[in-house]
């Protein structure tokens, strides 16, 4: 696995990392205005598809049945790669991913590099590989170039610069292409095509990700709105493509059901502006194009994830609505999650990628709301995993011991309705009691980590709910 | 066989909530007039036109124009859809020699050359066209609108790294930009 940068933010971090973003005025802001847009926007295109959720239970049985037999299909996939003149390379790891594409690039002399957005590639860590090793690399999607300018991680998957307001990207483009600062969003926008349209025509190699891998023909294809993916897989003499063995769907009529979901659930467009599909290199005759193409097929853990109870999670095609609609991922943001998948498809992949004791917080960082799940095109069942991966971590020792004995307590007083019962009521009237008239409670001993932000409301009626339902109350 | 008019309608209205533009255009022999036009309404244009239109009637001005890929000089492209898919606003093209894509992404502005004979209803009907026409091309482009992008602020702003505008000529389309215009 590719650890992420030990000082930087990592998973193991979140409390201290989370506080910190609670924080941030600006990420606030940028966060609420993200949220907003995404939600509405995603609301609007599935009303406008009477037959999403049948179209959902769809996409969820294509993966699936892809995920069953997915050996056969990379096989078949490979075969006709190969066939086209293409080369496919396995990476059972990050650093042999890392490995295969800088042997490609060494082999090519290559010295400049141009990068369509891939998740996976921050997963393996291969800019910093390929940085590493001399490399002048450029991103193009211009969510992932400004992070690059600014040396940060991505926050969302589908928008890698959802935290940055309007003025820190005007600044960063002025500190950075020696211009002045530019205030239109249209300005800055046209900024950076022109700057990045001389990196696209000098590049050497160009590196793409995939959003699906289509076996019956062996093409690769990558959705973007901007046509950055296609300028860094057309311009330059090689075109890489690097993608997890999880994208990989038997045909193209399945691939149409998958794209139905994905452009909706992630933007809320139909579709995006460009859908493209690549098979193998161009021909001599074409006179244009990569003359050498690479599909790099990334492991890191996915055959392990699909042999558990996890496998669901692979059927992940990369949106982004979950994070959109999570009320935690909405506070803090994606850097507080320390790697690449923020919110609740990272809180899941995180811990099975890296180790379960390597992100302790991160399935107990949820709310168990549900919104996720309700919102993901390919039925996922998010809270159900975050719930296992909670039960893991119990049982793998992986909590303090005070959860641990705090856990066993509560378990056994609940356990015990004759204990439990007046407990609860005495706590209740006792609470009752210290809120007064007021209704609230600024300070209690033993709940420090609740009333340091907020106060805590306090029953004005005694008794329990349970209590008062058996003397016939009703709400 | 033709589509229905239905399917049209639906592709037009699709390609228009998309930002895209149309017009109809008698005959493919009248291309070359609707392209100079279309560069006249721009105060003028560098152009390059895929080799595959090489062929039509190009008059005194296409003496000044490229025939071949874009350099990334020339301001418009022109170049011909392969079909183009009713339910989603969404035009199919291919690579290959006389198909440059370059033509797709660098120029500003991309005119499409679209013959309504070859519009089809849904995406799974374009792949069945393309798979039965032989081995595929490196690169099947759909394209749906002009490139975008919302990145800075949520902000909706066209022409991020490809055209900003991308202007459909209708070959077959029997006057709907006139009905269109009257309605």
């Amino acid at each position: 696995m590719t650890a992420p940068n030990a000082t930087a933010a990592h998973p193991r971090r979140f409390r201290l990392q989370a506080r910190e973003a609670l924080q941030d005025e600006h990420l606030r802001q940028a966060l609420d205005r993200a949220r907003d847009g995404f939600v509405a926007k995603r609301a609007h295109a599935v009303a406008g598809r009477p037959d999403f959720e049948a179209l959902t239970a769809a996409a969820a049985q294509i993966k699936d049945g892809a995920l069953e037999r997915m050996e056969d299909h990379l096989q078949r996939f490979e075969s006709h790669v190969t066939a086209r003149g293409g080369y496919v390379h396995h990476a059972v790891d990050a650093q042999a991913a890392r490995q295969a594409v800088l042997e490609i690039c060494r082999s090519r002399e290559a010295r400049r590099v141009t990068k369509g957005k891939s998740m996976v590639g921050e997963e393996v860590g291969l800019n910093q590989a390929l940085e590493g090793a001399g490399l002048e690399v450029t991103e193009t999607d211009l969510g992932e170039y400004i992070i690059q300018l600014a040396g940060e991680a991505p926050s969302h998957i589908i928008a890698p610069a959802v935290h940055k307001t309007r003025e820190q990207i005007s600044a960063l483009f002025a500190q950075h292409h020696g211009t002045p600062p530019r205030g239109e969003v249209a300005e800055l926008v046209n900024e950076a095509r022109s700057v990045l349209r001389e990196r696209y025509l000098q590049a050497d190699v160009g590196i793409t990700g995939a959003n699906f891998l289509v076996a019956e023909t062996g093409t690769t294809v990558l959705v973007t709105n901007e046509g950055n993916g296609d300028l860094t897989a057309s311009l330059p003499k090689v075109h890489v493509v690097i993608a997890g063995i999880d994208k990989v769907v038997p045909t193209f009529r399945e691939t149409c059901t998958l794209l139905r979901v994905l452009a909706r659930s992630a933007t809320g467009q139909e579709l995006t502006s460009y859908t493209s599909f690549f098979t193998g290199p161009a021909a001599e005759a074409d006179g244009e194009g990569p003359t050498e193409y690479h599909v790099i097929l990334v492991d890191n853990g996915r055959r392990a994830i699909r042999d558990s109870e996890f496998r669901p999670m692979l059927r992940c095609i990369r949106c982004g609505a979950c994070m959109n609609h999570c009320p935690v991922y909405a506070t803090v943001g994606g850097h507080a999650y320390g790697w690449v998948y923020p919110g609740p498809m990272g809180s899941v992949l995180t811990p099975l990628m890296l180790g379960l004791d390597q992100a302790p917080d991160l399935p107990r960082a949820c709310t168990l709301n549900g919104r996720c799940g309700s919102v993901c095109p390919v039925q996922i069942p998010l809270p159900d995993l975050l719930r296992r991966l909670r039960e893991r971590q119990y049982e793998g020792g992986v909590v303090s011991a005070r959860y641990r004995w705090g856990t066993r307590l509560w378990g056994a007083v609940a356990r015990r309705p004759w204990l439990y019962r007046p407990l609860s009521s005495l706590g209740a009237r006792l609470l009752g009691w210290a809120g007064g008239t007021r209704g609230r409670v600024r300070r209690l001993p033993g709940a420090g980590g609740w009333v340091a932000a907020r106060d805590l409301p306090t029953p004005t009626r005694g008794g329990t709910f349970i209590a008062r339902w058996q003397r016939g109350e009703r709400p | 066989m033709n589509p229905a008019q239905a399917t049209v309608t639906a592709f037009l209205a699709r390609w228009e909530a998309v930002a895209g533009s149309w017009q109809c255009v008698e005959s493919r022999g009248r291309v070359p007039e609707a392209v100079e036009a279309y560069c006249a309404s721009l105060g003028g244009a560098t152009v390059a036109v895929a080799p595959a239109l090489a062929d039509l009637p190009w008059g005194e001005a296409a003496t000044a124009y490229r025939f071949g890929g874009s350099s990334g000089a020339e301001r418009v492209g022109v170049s011909e859809a392969d079909s183009a898919i009713a339910e989603t606003g969404t035009l199919v093209l291919r690579s290959g020699a006389d198909h440059p894509v370059t033509l797709n992404f660098l120029p500003e502005h991309h005119v499409v050359l679209l013959e309504v004979a070859r519009l089809v209803p849904t995406p799974e009907a374009a792949w069945e066209r393309m798979l039965a026409a032989g081995p595929l091309p490196r690169a099947v482009n759909w394209i749906t609108g002009p490139s975008r992008t919302a990145d800075v602020e949520q902000t909706l702003q066209l022409g991020a790294h490809g055209p900003r505008a991308v202007h459909v000529l209708l070959i077959g389309g029997n006057g709907l930009d006139t009905e269109k215009a009257d309605a």
